[in-house]
């Protein structure tokens, strides 16, 4: 692709720092929870109690693998809009979650788990990185950029 | 098949490749479970329920797990037996001496009665600079050897006890508290003892079902 203003060279730059940041943390939150015996992540989401209690063991096997694959596509810019959304709706779905259970104050975990025992960041300082993935999602989406993606191999596919 | 399709493909397998990959590489160092410490365990050694429970006892859901583990013992007498291990979290600055002092108690075989006291009155001396004088009024309290306690206290042994029950923890992957398993089954926190955890227990001892009342 060729860029031909500041500008350009600008949005695509921003696109990709932010491809990585988020395609980055997807990465890691999802590894470390695959890489741990699943029933840990199920225990952590058991003390959201605004989760239903039967959703948890579906919950605790597809998250992470979904985190995961998320932030593998978004790294490598493939299908990039598709992975946006995907991590800009988890990442807004997350920062909900928590916002709503620190409101409501129902059952909270000390730790939000969502980096296994790899990382244990507080709830606030968690619901901000869900808040700047989920907009970095919805940028993604609205501002498509092929800089340095796999996406500008396929000229035929999405534009994202 | 389009070639976007293809490449799709090929980058899921790829990945899901790498992390079966990791998982093989990442496998934990596996200890050799502890020498059974009889202070530490409550109901029959014959029992076909076995808990094993890792906690630590500046652990606000620690606490709250108690009166679940004594609903269990109390549904079913004689079937349980619970086997603590300490596993004090690196983030609670009053948990190394309150294990510490546990592990003292139950030298003198009152860990038990120890255990209860230090999460019953976990929120009053989880708030205090040093929580010493009130552990030692707890062992005043349960007429303990004041000189051997003190004595303990300044065990390596003692401290060395508390650290391999971490490892042997760390070992099976546990990372947070309560961890409970239950003839090996693997539950975290107070909700699911209660929950799975609890139909766990009536499947081995071929209790019927309660229904199930968060659906």
């Amino acid at each position: 692709m060729n860029l031909t203003k500041p500008s350009e060279w600008l949005a695509a730059g921003v696109s990709c720092a932010l491809r990585v940041f988020t395609g980055g943390v997807f990465i890691f939150s999802g590894l470390v929870k695959l890489l741990e015996p699943y029933e840990n992540f199920r225990g952590i989401l058991a003390q959201y109690q605004l989760i239903p209690h039967f959703l948890n063991p579906v919950l605790a096997h597809s998250i992470p693998w979904i985190e995961f694959l998320t932030g593998v596509f978004l790294i490598l810019g493939f299908s990039t809009a598709l992975a946006a959304s995907l991590a800009g709706g988890l990442a807004a779905g997350f920062a909900l979650l928590l916002a709503v259970s620190m409101a409501l104050k129902a059952g909270l975990p000390a730790h939000c788990g969502c980096f296994g025992q790899a990382l244990a960041l507080s709830l606030k300082q968690m619901l901000v990185l869900d808040l700047v993935n989920a907009f970095s999602g919805l940028y993604l989406v609205l501002k498509p950029s092929r800089a340095l993606s796999l996406d500008a191999l396929f000229p035929d596919s999405e534009a994202g | 098949m389009p070639k976007k399709m293809i490449a799709g493909l090929g980058i899921i397998l790829l990945s899901v490749g790498i992390v079966f990959a990791l998982r093989r590489f990442k496998q934990p160092v596996k200890t050799a479970p502890l020498p059974l410490s009889l202070e530490k365990m409550r109901g029959p050694v014959n029992a076909p329920v076995k808990i094993e429970v890792f906690s630590d006892f500046e652990c606000p859901a620690c606490r709250a797990a108690i009166p679940e583990e004594q609903k269990l013992l109390t549904e079913y007498p004689g079937k349980i037996r619970i086997i603590y291990y300490h596993f004090p979290l690196s983030a609670h600055r009053l948990s190394p001496l309150a294990h510490l002092c546990a592990e003292c108690a139950a030298r003198q075989n009152r860990f038990w009665t120890f255990h209860d006291k230090l999460y019953a009155e976990q929120p009053s001396w989880g708030i205090l600079a040093n929580p010493l004088e009130v552990f030692l009024r707890f062992v005043r309290d349960e007429g303990l050897d004041l000189n051997r306690f003190s004595a303990c206290l300044r065990d390596e042994a003692v401290r060395k006890r508390i650290l391999d029950e971490k490892q042997y923890g760390t070992s099976l992957q546990v990372n947070s508290t309560p961890t409970f398993f239950i003839n090996g089954e693997r539950f975290l926190g107070s909700l699911e003892l209660s929950q799975g955890g609890a139909a766990r227990i009536r499947k081995i001892l071929g209790v019927p079902g309660e229904p199930d009342k968060t659906k």
